[in-house]
């Protein structure tokens, strides 16, 4: 398995366990779907407590105000980038 | 006022015989409400939500929901996290500790436009529950109160007056009633009245009693009674 593969199924889990994802696999989470509203249905709590993961996880801070958050949450590709870009752990 | 239904759930591993008005389901799953949101409530709102479901499946009676305790897990985990220093707060938690989230996440789901109340009562939530309902009843025919609590968390489990297990009750209580079965709910001022008051384990007890006890209060006690057999009065106060 690639690194981008092992982190892509790393980010799944994260997504499952933080938000309590009952009844959802890995498997279900299609990475070029959105994960907010029409793809998975996450919504903006959803986001935040993604967020704080995301820091805890991987020592990256999101500032909420900025446009470029947005366009880091679009789906699980977006999110393995961003990880891979700027992750200090 | 009557009462002319009734729902319960408790959380309890022990009992098997049990009247089929109360689930003992330890993990109860609120089927009605969309996985998304289902996800984060507790069992306890889980078994609220299906309480409520089960005595108005289209949501259209007001509701008046009083807890003890709430949900005090999730409040400690929060507690707990702010006294980490690297460690965030979950939104998510806090969102769902509030008094009102249980009653918030039921009128989502069923988008009732109803009002729906959260009360803090200080341990006195039946009496409260009961108070309240009059009110209502003055101006419209049907009320629901929800009366529930958690177990005591690790923490509290030397401090507190929680019930032995998580559990809850619902009843549908009406201005007047036509049904022969529904029964007549009233309060006498009572003699020996405890310090206490009664949990939803209690609640339970006496609904499933019917009629043979009275549930004393801080304030009253209360009797139920056929509704043929006396008229239907409200308390004294």
């Amino acid at each position: 398995m690639s690194d981008s593969a092992k982190l892509e199924l790393e980010l799944k889990q994260l997504i499952i366990d933080t938000l309590e994802l009952e009844d959802i696999t890995p498997d279900d989470i299609v990475a070029d779907e959105p994960l907010f509203v029409d793809g998975l249905g996450l919504d903006s709590i959803d986001a935040l407590e993604l967020g704080l993961a995301l820091q805890k996880q991987y020592g990256i801070t999101l500032d909420a105000e900025a446009e470029d958050t947005r366009a880091h949450f679009a789906s699980l590709n977006a999110l393995r980038e961003l990880v891979e870009a700027r992750r200090e752990r | 006022m009557r009462l002319t239904d009734w729902r319960a759930w408790q959380a309890s591993a022990s009992r098997t015989a049990h009247d089929s008005r109360v689930d003992i389901t330890p993990s109860p799953r609120a089927e009605q409400v969309p996985a998304m949101q289902r996800r984060r409530l507790s069992p306890v709102g889980q078994a609220c939500c299906k309480l409520l479901f089960a005595l108005d499946p289209d949501a259209d009676l007001p509701i008046i929901h009083a807890s003890r305790h709430g949900d005090t897990g999730k409040i400690l985990a929060l507690l707990d996290a702010a006294t980490q220093s690297d460690e965030a707060l979950s939104p998510a938690r806090f969102s769902l500790s509030v008094h009102n989230a249980v009653l918030g996440m039921y009128s989502i789901t069923g988008k009732s436009h109803q009002p729906l109340e959260a009360l803090a009562a200080c341990g006195n939530e039946f009496e409260a529950l009961m108070s309240e309902a009059l009110g209502y009843l003055s101006e419209r025919g049907d009320v629901i109160v929800l009366f529930s609590d958690i177990a005591a968390p690790e923490a509290f489990l030397l401090h507190g007056d929680y019930p032995a297990c998580a559990s809850a009750v619902a009843l549908r209580l009406s201005r007047s009633s036509d049904d022969d079965s529904a029964w007549t709910l009233s309060a006498t001022p009572g003699e020996s009245l405890t310090d206490s008051a009664p949990t939803p384990l209690e609640v339970i007890a006496w609904l499933e009693q019917a009629g043979a006890e009275t549930l004393p209060c801080r304030r009253h006690h209360w009797q139920l009674s056929r509704a043929h057999a006396a008229s239907p009065t409200p308390p004294a106060d």
